[in-house]
């Protein structure tokens, strides 16, 4: 059986494995993986069986051609420690095995054209206008932020949760893709989507190794908090009682308003210090108050219910996406369901529902 | 939320506020729970004149009640006695919470009431006697206050006593602060708000006939 080294790379590291880990749930040697990753390679049907057990991808998953060409050294990550080399390439192999899904859906589907702006001006000035270009106020809170840049052609994508990785992001083919760790808090998450929205207006064509991650730090901060609004809003004294009754209007952490009024100069360094000190000691610097809604994304899911109904056929569309049923069934959880599927439902006094005449 | 001892050190009022603003937030509700309660009494089963002193005996027997119902230990303020003055049973007396390693006196007024008995100036004097059993490592007070028309519109003052003043007729603060609450409920989820419809613009092009969502 002919099967592409490539995607066993692909897989293995999909997985997080290392050649050695794939080779002794394969009964190989390690220098067996190499040299079929090495190559397109003719490999027996029971090592391939192996293999595609081994990686929960169908066999089918090797014998395609060679996966996207997403340039490693393009992502653009926040993260909060120093990311160890396969949590990278885990991360990396996420996106790209969901990016190509996610293009085959989109096939059935008139995209949305892309309006996300390259910028090569200030980060704080390129924030300013990539509100405007979002159709945002200079100085109002920023609503369901997934939903604004889904709706300007970024592609969001859900990967799994790896504690040390946030988000990240690159330009592929003309897209804007973000790819966007599971189960971070609302708060937390809006940040990092705001901060890889940063990378993209501001370092497309750029290395991670080229790029000053506190450029996008400072993008976000003016694209989620603007500093006029702010220097109206955060008032002096300010304290943790007056600082904690702005996160539900501007859905970002107390202590991302903390930094952005110590950014602003609004406080001193001693009182931000104070602050911090005070998040501590009543708790609130591993578990804050006031639980922000976590975004979804919507179109991937939405894509899918184009192609294979809603309620979407899940196992028809692993079969045909070629990834294992269990966790395209999880992939797909990840993502907003039709707003009428939802109980409740997406609702906004800004989002008005004409009624029909009688 | 791990309790965490507070450091008995700080003399900023911020840092307390901050320390005690969930039970801070929690006698502000009992307290917006109990006047109406109270006033009731009167003007619906009395069907009298509002008597201000039972009023407030009334809100504090309201509030006690709330903030026991609400898991925190609180009980009558305990009796001042100290064997020569006789004050067993005083009505006026306050509430008592112990909370996070602090003993708190929740009392009506604008002022530290003057304390007339030894136990209520060791409280004022921050001396703990009872600290290896109890682990108390701060004595604060609570006031509250209603406005002209008896109604409480978070009217809270956090206070850390000193003692008394060299002639003896003030209480000495090392604060006095006025609570701000956060106004904001700690526990409350803030749902996504969508500025433009949850479809995206994507058209199905898989659809043969009938219409879309746009129609």
């Amino acid at each position: 059986m002919l099967i592409n080294g490539e995607r066993v790379r692909q897989a293995r590291e999909f997985k997080g494995l290392t050649q050695a880990g794939l080779a002794r749930c394969a009964g190989v040697s390690q220098a067996a993986i190499a040299q079929i990753e090495a190559s397109a390679f003719i490999s027996s049907d029971a090592l391939a069986t192996a293999i595609a057990k081994c990686t929960s991808f169908p066999l089918r998953f090797f014998q395609q051609d060679d996966p996207l060409d997403i340039n490693l050294g393009s992502l653009q990550f926040r993260a909060h420690t120093c990311m160890g080399k396969r949590e990278l390439a885990e991360g990396h192999r996420h996106a790209q095995v969901m990016l190509e899904v996610f293009l085959k859906l989109r096939k059935n589907a008139r995209p949305i054209p892309v309006k996300i702006p390259h910028s090569g001006a200030s980060p704080v000035v390129a924030a300013k206008a990539t509100r405007s270009v979002l159709g945002l106020d200079s100085k109002s809170p920023v609503p369901h932020l997934l939903n604004i840049l889904e709706w300007h052609g970024v592609v969001a994508l859900v990967i799994p949760d790896v504690p040390s990785r946030d988000a990240f992001s690159f330009w592929f083919d003309g897209l804007p893709v973000m790819a966007l760790s599971a189960n971070r808090s609302g708060d937390r998450s809006r940040l990092s989507i705001a901060h890889e929205l940063g990378h993209l207006v501001l370092h497309n064509g750029k290395s991670r190794l080229e790029v000053d991650d506190h450029e996008a730090d400072d993008f976000a901060g003016e694209f989620l908090m603007p500093e006029a609004s702010m220097l109206e809003e955060i008032r002096t004294p300010v304290t943790l009682s007056s600082i904690a009754a702005l996160k539900p209007r501007w859905r970002v952490s107390i202590q991302a308003l903390i930094y952005r009024a110590k950014e602003l100069d609004i406080i001193t360094q001693r009182q931000y210090r104070y602050l911090f000190e005070q998040l501590s000691s009543v708790g609130w610097r591993t578990k804050e108050p006031v639980t922000i809604e976590p975004e979804k994304p919507r179109a991937f899911r939405q894509l899918a219910e184009f192609v294979y109904g809603n309620p979407t056929d899940v196992r028809k569309m692993s079969d045909e996406m070629l990834i294992d049923n269990a966790l395209m069934r999880d992939v797909i959880t990840k993502y907003a369901p039709k707003a009428e599927n939802i109980q409740g439902g997406p609702h906004s006094s800004r989002v008005v529902t004409l009624q029909r005449r009688a | 939320m791990v309790p965490t001892t507070p450091n008995p050190e700080h003399r900023d009022p911020e840092y307390w506020t901050a320390e005690l603003m969930p039970l801070l937030q929690e006698i502000d509700t009992g307290l917006r729970h109990a006047v109406p309660k109270a006033k009731a009494f009167f003007e619906t089963y009395q069907k009298k004149p509002i008597n201000r002193p039972l009023l407030s005996n009334l809100i504090r027997y309201f509030t006690l009640e709330y903030l026991r119902a609400h898991g925190k230990e609180a009980s009558e303020e305990e009796n001042e006695s100290d064997g020569s003055w006789g004050f067993e049973g005083l009505s006026n007396n306050g509430i008592e919470i112990h909370y996070r390693n602090s003993r708190i006196r929740l009392r009506k007024g604008v002022e530290a009431p003057m304390p007339n008995t030894h136990s209520s100036l060791q409280f004022y004097q921050q001396v703990f006697p009872e600290m290896e059993d109890t682990q108390i490592y701060a004595n604060l007070i609570v006031l509250w206050n209603l406005n002209a028309k008896l109604e409480y519109d978070s009217d809270m003052q956090l206070i850390r006593t000193k003692g008394l003043s060299r002639n003896k007729k003030e209480v000495t603060y090392i604060f006095r602060h006025k609570v701000v609450l956060t106004g904001v409920d700690l526990t409350r989820v803030v749902e996504s708000e969508y500025s433009l419809p949850s479809e995206l613009p994507m058209t199905d092009t898989t659809a043969k006939t009938g219409t879309t969502d746009a129609d």
